[in-house]
This record gives C-alpha cells, sequence and structure tokens, in this order.
C-alpha cells in the first residue's frame, strides 16, 4: 500500500491525450509500466495517466563503454553524474477535480517542466471504481492496450488488498461486455487479470 | 537562398583530388625522414646543434633531451589508486545584438578516483561579467580576450582542485590542447596579455611547488617540430644548417607532420621520445622554469592510430616517473574512448553551455533587466537572423 505520491519526472512535451515525461534515473518501483500517475491541470485539479512506455535513449558517448573493459567508476560516473535520457510515455485515462473523478479527457494538457507524481493507493481505488476508462486504454493506438489495462487493473486491485480478487471479477464482467463481439482479445485479456 | 550543393560539386572533386596528391607526395618523403631519424637516434651532435638553432629564435624544430629520436615506449602499469583531475572551459563571447552586453565563462572540472569505485566529482564554475574594454567606453570585450580569460581559468580551477586532490592521494591532471596561453594577438590588449600571462604562470608555479604531473592534450596535432629536427641533422655541417635555420624558413619536407612519422612507430599505447619545444614563444615559459616540453603517444587501436601529442612542463619531463605515471593514465583513459581520454570528454561535457542552457541564462537576464525597468529585447537583426534560422 503506499498513502503518498512519489515523483516520477517532468513533462517534455504534451497532449490531450499523452504525455511524455523525462526522467533523470530509474528508481526501484518508479516508473512501473501500468502505473497510475497524475499531474496539475492547467485549469486546476490534476490530469490522470497510465504509464505505457519507457524508453532509455540512445547515447552515443555510453555507447562505446558497451564495447570496452570499463571499471566501477566509469559506470557509476554514466549512471549518478550523466543525465541518462530516460522517457516515459502516458497515455491520459482521465482527470480530478475538487476531490471528484472524470473518466474523460481533460480540457488542456499540461505544461513543460511540471512535475508528474504517482497517484497514491486511494486516489488509484477511486479513480478505478468507474470502469469507463476501460473503452480509452482498449481504444488507444500507440499503446500496447490490452497489457497496459491489465496491468493497470492488476495494480488497482492490489491498492484494495483482500478486495482486489472481488474487484477482478467485476473487472473481468465488464471487459466481457465491452469485447463480447472479440472473443479471442477477450480471453488474453482475462487469461492477464486471472486473480 | 542556401547552399546550392550543384554548384559546388567541381570544387570539392578537387578538393578531393588535391588531398589524395598531397598525401602520395607525403608518403613519398615520410620513410627518408624516418631514416634521418633512426641514423640520428643517439647523435649528441644534432642535440648541440639544435640547442644553437634554438638560441636564434627562428627554429621551429624540437630539441632532443636525451631518449633515442626513435624511442617507442610502452606505458609502466598504472598505479591501483590514482586520481585523475582534468579541466575543461566553454563561454559566451559578449554579443553586441544580444539582451544584454556580458561574457560567460563556464569551466567544468571532474576528478576521477581510479581503483576507487566511486563515481567521479564534477564540478562546475560558472561566471558572469558585463565588463567592458576600458571604463571610459562601452567598447565590447573581444572574442579572444574571453578565450585567454577562459584558458586562465581552466588551468586555475584544475590546480585549485588537482592540489587538494593530491593532499590525499597521487594525482595527476590533464588540459586540454596546449599548454601555452596563446595571447600575443593584436586582438589582445598588451596590458591584457601580461596580465592573463602572469596570472597563467602563476598556476604553473603552483602545480610545480608541488610537482603536480600536468599534460595538456592536444588532440591530431599538426606539428612539425620533430620533422624540423630531421631536416636541420641533414646538413653536413652546423654553420651552413644555422645560415639556413636564420634565412629559410619554409616548412620542410613540403609540410610533412611529425604525426606522419610516427604512427608507423608507435605501437598502440607507445609513447615516443620527449623534446623540447623550440620556438621563441617558447621562452616564456622557459625563462620562468616552465620550459614546454612534448612527446607523442598512440591512443589508437591497431586498426586504427591516433598520435596525440602531450605537452608538459620541464620539470615534469624531467621527471621519469611523473612521465610515466602520466602516459599510464593517458592510455588507461582512452582505452574506454579511444583516441580521447575519458575524463577530458566528460570535463568537456561538463563545462559546455548548450544552447537550450543559453536561452533559459538569458530569461534569467530580461527578467532581471525587466524588474529593473529595462529593456531586454535583442537588436532587430538579431531577430531577424533568429527568425530567418528557424525556417522549416
Amino acid at each position: 500500500m503506499t498513502d503518498h505520491s512519489l515523483p516520477v519526472g517532468r513533462v517534455l512535451r504534451s497532449s490531450t491525450a499523452s504525455l511524455t515525461l523525462g526522467t533523470k534515473t530509474l528508481a526501484a518501483d518508479v516508473p512501473r509500466f501500468g502505473g497510475f500517475v497524475k499531474v496539475a491541470a492547467p485549469d486546476g485539479g490534476d490530469i490522470i495517466g497510465l504509464i505505457y512506455d519507457v524508453v532509455i535513449e540512445d547515447d552515443l558517448f555510453a555507447r562505446q563503454l558497451i564495447g570496452a573493459e570499463v571499471s566501477a567508476e566509469y559506470i557509476a560516473d554514466q549512471r549518478q553524474n550523466r543525465q541518462v535520457p530516460i522517457e516515459i510515455s502516458v497515455l491520459v485515462v482521465g482527470h480530478a477535480r475538487e476531490g471528484k473523478m472524470y473518466q474523460y479527457l481533460p480540457a488542456q494538457p499540461p505544461i513543460s517542466l511540471d512535475e508528474i507524481v504517482t497517484c497514491s493507493d486511494a486516489e488509484v481505488m477511486q479513480f478505478t471504481a468507474d470502469f469507463t476508462y476501460f473503452r480509452t486504454v482498449l481504444n488507444a493506438k500507440d499503446a500496447p492496450a490490452d497489457e497496459l489495462l491489465a496491468a493497470s487493473l492488476r495494480l488497482a486491485a492490489t491498492a484494495r488488498g483482500s478486495q482486489g480478487r472481488d474487484y477482478l471479477v467485476r473487472a473481468g464482467r465488464e471487459l466481457s461486455r465491452l469485447l463480447a463481439f472479440d472473443a479471442v482479445r477477450l480471453e488474453g485479456l482475462l487469461r492477464r487479470i486471472k486473480p | 537562398m542556401t547552399l546550392e550543393l550543384s554548384k559546388v560539386t567541381a570544387q570539392v572533386t578537387q578538393l578531393g583530388e588535391q588531398a589524395a596528391q598531397r598525401k602520395r607526395e607525403l608518403d613519398a618523403i615520410t620513410p627518408h625522414v624516418r631514416e634521418i631519424l633512426r641514423a640520428h637516434r643517439d647523435d649528441a651532435q644534432l642535440i648541440e646543434l639544435a640547442r644553437r638553432a634554438t638560441e636564434t629564435k627562428h627554429w621551429r624544430g624540437a630539441v632532443p633531451i636525451g631518449e633515442p629520436l626513435d624511442l617507442a615506449l610502452d606505458p609502466p602499469a598504472h598505479p591501483a589508486r590514482l586520481s585523475i583531475v582534468a579541466g575543461d572551459g566553454s563561454q559566451i563571447y559578449p554579443d553586441s545584438h544580444g539582451i544584454a552586453l556580458y561574457y560567460l565563462i563556464n569551466i567544468g572540472t571532474i576528478v576521477f578516483r581510479h581503483g576507487s569505485g566511486q563515481a567521479p566529482i564534477a564540478n562546475t564554475y560558472p561566471m558572469v561579467s558585463s565588463e567592458t574594454e576600458s571604463p571610459a567606453d562601452d567598447e565590447i570585450i573581444s572574442g579572444p580576450v574571453v578565450n585567454a580569460r577562459r584558458d586562465v581559468g581552466e588551468l586555475t580551477r584544475i590546480a585549485d582542485v588537482a592540489l587538494a586532490e593530491s593532499a590525499t592521494i597521487a594525482t595527476v591532471a590533464l588540459m586540454d590542447g596546449t599548454l601555452a596561453l596563446w595571447v600575443q594577438t593584436a586582438a589582445i590588449p598588451e596590458a591584457e596579455q601580461d596580465r592573463v600571462q602572469r596570472d597563467y604562470l602563476q598556476q604553473l608555479d603552483r602545480l610545480r611547488e608541488a610537482r603536480l604531473p600536468i599534460g595538456a592534450f592536444l588532440s591530431r596535432p599538426r606539428s612539425t617540430n620533430v620533422t624540423q629536427l630531421a631536416r636541420l641533422a641533414e646538413f653536413n655541417d652546423p654553420d651552413t644548417a644555422l645560415t639556413s635555420v636564420m634565412n629559410d624558413r619554409g616548412a620542410a619536407f613540403k609540410g610533412l607532420r611529425d604525426t606522419t612519422v610516427l604512427t608507423a612507430w608507435l605501437q598502440p599505447g607507445q609513447r615516443s621520445a620527449l623534446f623540447e619545444v623550440a620556438p621563441a614563444w617558447n621562452t616564456t615559459y622557459r625563462d620562468r622554469g616552465h620550459s614546454i616540453h612534448f612527446f607523442y603517444v598512440n591512443v589508437g587501436m591497431a586498426t586504427q592510430p591516433e598520435i596525440a601529442r602531450i605537452e608538459v612542463p620541464v620539470w615534469i619531463a624531467q621527471d621519469q616517473a611523473a612521465v610515466g605515471v602520466l602516459h599510464a593514465a593517458i592510455v588507461e583513459q582512452c582505452k574506454v574512448s579511444p583516441g580521447y581520454p575519458y575524463v577530458l570528454a566528460r570535463a568537456h561535457e561538463i563545462a559546455v553551455v548548450t544552447n537550450t542552457e543559453r536561452a533559459e541564462f538569458e530569461k534569467m537576464i530580461a527578467t532581471q533587466l525587466t524588474r529593473q525597468g529595462l529593456e531586454a529585447q535583442p537588436s532587430e537583426k538579431a531577430q531577424q537572423k533568429t527568425l530567418l534560422a528557424n525556417r522549416r
């Protein structure tokens, strides 16, 4: 359980439907595929999104170290001193304002260099109480939609502790309704969230 | 309108042909020059002649200091623990079309503690100044003045950091480029030349006092000091040689570079003999006890040799152990980033001011000027150029 937010990175570029953030280093559990994150919206409230990709950008200077026999000092320099360019992609799935969650896109994207943080378990539970965001994820073009939705549901279940199994069963029923005409896809998704 | 490549095709073709022709000519001479150097590898009379030629202050050669001219020496074992301190600098030149009249110098240093397993310690030392050429007017400070001050800043920071580090562990210092400060130019007022030269020599004094090995790493050197020495060796009698030195300022062996001669001799990691720099500009350093010496080292690979020139002051050149540890450190550093020491590459990266950083910095200045009720706009010319440069 996490009852607080952890910093993930800062906005590099954004649109209404997705964001790209930059970060310096990878922490033990952040960023995490399928994780819920939030960033301040220009018009107040928070924009909610799901992390769907983490890319460590190519760095020609670091690349030459791969083929060389390097001692620990070189590795430590690269990891601790140099700005290893890590880009994180986030799919926007809704927003929050004045304590209420809305599972449709916000009016405006966030601004460059705004800080993005993880959602607390309470926020994850509140947001995922409604299944409307499933459609947003399932229709995502750039993200691995099924893997992303399954990962977010597993995290939502974990946040609910002992109630997690019941939550996944309810989520599975909603998916059965949404994907009634695509049995193969439905089966794949249900396997991924099977309690 | 932009660069129309079709209009330069013929000129580019000619450029390639000329380069190939020049290489053929130099390739034909190179074995001859190598033979001369081999024949005079331990020639005491040549050393004496080189000293006399140096005294003329017209000769641009190299004076051997006792090592065989065709020496190819492997590096000694690298110490298990050694700190390598490197520094580099970058600058923003004053721009009369910019939002404000200022210049910025940013020095970056890195302390690489070989054998410690620790991340190196990186630091930057930015300095902003709105100083003008003289208090009486607002004449802008020239780029060469900024360069000279940057070079003094680099050596000062390197000395500060290296001397502090050497209090606890054996340390060597590396800098990029030549060891000499180049200030003899009309673009730098004489008083400024004297001031920066004095400050620079003081830093060398500090390093000498601690006997701290310092080397200046010159990548892809174009120097011809050793081939000038070979030319001197060709003369049968000293007087004719010295007369030629006084009267003939032309390049020896069609400008054949030292590196071309040495490439075949030096295997990866090996260094050449040590020489003293003869030209008159070294007098400033010679008189102060820092006469600049140099050796070449192959910092490339077997398949791709890369000859660098390492310049050291005389008090290092005369210390075999210090030369050895510098040689070993440079070769070790170049194993990771072939052809150029890792610490110098990192020092450059640390020091460099990127376009993004410059834009952010100028925003800071603009904010401050606006708070003071001043205009903070680049000139119309600069704005138009920016618009044109950013066109898609």
